[in-house]
């Protein structure tokens, strides 16, 4: 049996549309390589090298939003890199004797209400400690979906397309109208800040995060970034009263609070005064990981 | 179809007698990449190029007995196959019996296939079955066929779709417009199947080529570390002992062979040209055996029957040292040397014959 030359016609046009596709595809692929060692996500949408399987003892998975993801910086000088390697050097008296990873799975303009939606995207990946590394950009400016939602690809099969914004020279992760501070933090802000008022909405949200990994058997540390304001202060210390009055006695949960262990006026420790250089960045995840070997050990 | 049989046998028998005596490789080999593969069907996170051929592993895995002896008895059938494949191929070209039968014996003992009985963690076998297999099959206009063959083949490694591109190359040549369309549309699928398959495997089980100089196809593919690891003398010794004194048989059946068939060869250059280089070209030149051992046998056949078996002897004997590295086999150089001897003997025969067209010789010999 043989094709007539029509239907061969309409194979080839097939053929056409599938090489298009795939073209598209590596140069997207292309694209993730380029940027991901640089200031860009992995082709699954989160920072860092790429890899499905844990390959040691625990994960630690970090959410957030641009002071976590590192805006700014390059992947190996985020904080997420310092901390596993922190976490890896075997002279360190709590080392556990397995590599430890981090994985970064923020992303800039993300906040507080999607933090469940990303852990849900990334179930996959098996996190055993969630670290809420949470900004400063109160619920988020991407909404409850987070930022990768924006992508109907990334919603539907997990990857995350970034050709069309490498070409426009316009990255979401690069955009300075998404790595803001909340209103509500900025000193001079009218209105009460604490959980029980203004910043309500955060702290509930922040509180159902909890509430969902800890349904999974995922420990949480809750982490305090440091303060960019009189009025964030206040906001997490009332975020750390909720969540001690919350979660009193459950091994769990941890709230450790890095608030003062950078000074972000320091223009060595932080160019913008939210967001931490490299220097500032290693500085914190020096500072942050005995805490953080405190949570893997309550596992 | 009985000698076919016989002849497959006795291949696989003096084969697998060669796999048992040939030692373990003393070098690191591709042995945990496809066993895991086996055993687990995909390896999350494979780094390795080795990981995206699939098929093979995926057989061999599901054969029972000792891992070695699977892996041996898969080069070793594979390779009989070829060799067999390549005969019925030669046939269908219009080569003659006594040609077709030489050709058997030298792919069956060629440095490619024996390569793979001394390390058979490879798709390699496979792919010299595939050649010889789709390629008769496109000859006698099954094409249907040849691309379900070369779907399946691309599963195991690309190459197994180099012949529906040399066909579409040929027919072009040809100016046969309407065959080339088709045979485009036949190539462009199998193909695409081995995109898909490479884009599957890295989106669902994060696969990559790691560090892989093959895939680095702007700065030089593999072909750049192999002739910087070889040199150029080197590297000029190594692509002439993949193939030994049938380089030298090889221009002169060219020029002897019907315009159809030199046709076929011009079409196969840049499919090899590709796969020299993202592959190391000694080896990658054994996957379009196909294509270049049919023009040395119409120079071969023409020495006497001694000769030219003596030729198979001793290209052979120079094959198990340095393919299956055979070591109780004295140094590969005098086997090789007599067989270049002879080779020059059957060039300088076949020039000062009478040049006949090949269809005449194919009579002569079946008559």
């Amino acid at each position: 049996m043989q094709l007539s030359l029509r239907a061969v016609a309409w194979v080839l046009s097939a053929e056409t549309v599938a090489v298009l596709i795939s073209a598209l595809l590596i140069l997207d692929m292309r694209a993730h390589a380029a940027v991901e060692q640089a200031d860009g996500p992995n082709t699954w949408g989160f920072r860092g090298t790429a890899r499905l399987k844990a390959v040691g003892g625990a994960r630690i998975a970090v959410v957030g939003g641009s002071a976590a993801y590192g805006y700014g910086v390059g992947w190996s000088q985020s904080f997420p890199y310092y901390l596993e390697r922190a976490l890896n050097q075997m002279w360190r008296t709590a080392y556990p004797h397995s590599y430890t990873e981090v994985i970064n799975l923020a992303a800039v303009g993300d906040g507080a209400a999607s933090y469940i939606t990303t852990l849900r995207d990334y179930a996959y990946l098996k996190p055993d400690v969630v670290c809420i590394y949470d900004g400063y950009a109160g619920l988020g400016v991407t909404g409850a979906q987070g930022a990768r939602h924006a992508s109907v690809v990334f919603t539907k099969i997990g990857y995350l397309p970034i050709l069309g914004d490498v070409l426009a020279r316009r990255p979401p992760w690069a955009s300075p109208e998404r790595a803001v501070v909340d209103p509500l933090l900025r000193d001079g802000a009218v209105g009460e800040v604490s959980c029980d008022a203004g910043s309500r909405g955060v702290c509930s949200a922040i509180i159902e995060t909890v509430v969902w990994a800890i349904g999974r058997g995922i420990a949480v540390a809750v982490v305090t970034p440091p303060y960019v304001s009189a009025r964030h202060e206040a906001q997490q210390a009332s975020l750390a009263a909720l969540l001690a009055a919350r979660f009193q006695g459950d091994r769990g949960v941890h709230y450790i609070n890095m608030g003062r262990q950078i000074d972000v006026r320091d223009r060595a420790q932080s160019p913008d005064g939210i967001h931490l250089t490299a220097r500032g960045n290693q500085t914190l995840s020096e500072n942050l990981v005995d805490a953080m070997f405190d949570v893997l050990s309550s596992r | 179809m009985k000698r076919t049989a016989l002849t497959f046998i006795a291949l696989v028998a003096l084969l697998g007698t060669v796999a048992a005596f040939a030692p373990k490789p003393s070098f690191l080999t591709d042995e945990d990449v496809y066993e895991s593969t086996a055993r687990q069907f995909t390896l999350v996170d494979c780094s390795d190029l080795q990981c995206f051929r699939v098929l093979v592993p995926w057989i061999v895995g599901r054969l029972p007995g000792p891992q070695v002896f699977r892996w041996k008895l898969f080069a070793v059938v594979s390779t009989a196959g070829a060799a067999v494949a390549l005969g019925r191929f030669c046939l269908v070209v219009g080569i003659t019996p006594r040609a077709a039968q030489l050709a058997i014996w030298l792919v069956a003992l060629g440095f490619g296939p024996l390569l793979t009985l001394f390390n058979p963690y490879t798709a390699d076998p496979l792919m010299y079955l595939a050649g010889p297999l789709v390629a008769t099959e496109l000859f006698l206009g099954h094409r249907g066929r040849a691309v379900l063959l070369a779907t399946a083949g691309v599963l195991a490694k690309e190459v197994a779709a180099a012949p529906l591109w040399i066909f579409c190359a040929w027919s072009v040549l040809q100016r046969r417009w309407t065959k080339a369309v088709r045979t485009l549309a036949a190539a462009m699928a199998a193909t695409l199947v081995w995109v898909w398959l490479q884009l599957w495997l890295m989106l669902r089980y994060n696969y990559s080529y790691g560090g892989s100089k093959s895939a680095d196809l702007l700065h030089g593919g593999d072909l750049v570390v192999w002739l910087g690891h070889m040199g150029p003398i080197g590297a000029a010794i190594a692509i002439f002992g993949a193939f030994g004194g049938l380089w030298l048989l090889m221009p002169i059946g060219f020029a002897r062979a019907t315009r159809d068939l030199r046709l076929l060869a011009i079409a196969a250059l840049p499919a090899a040209a590709v796969l020299s280089y993202v592959q190391q070209p000694d080896r990658a030149l054994w996957n379009f055996h196909y294509v270049m051992i049919p023009f040395a046998v119409i120079a071969l056949q023409e020495l006497p029957a001694l000769w030219r078996w003596l030729f198979v002897v001793c290209y052979g004997a120079a094959n198990l040292r340095v393919g299956a590295q055979l070591p109780f086999l004295p140094a590969a150089r005098y086997a090789l040397m007599t067989s270049v001897a002879i080779a020059l003997a059957a060039v300088v025969v076949t020039v000062r014959r009478p040049r006949a067209r090949m269809a005449d010789a194919a009579a002569d010999t079946q008559g």
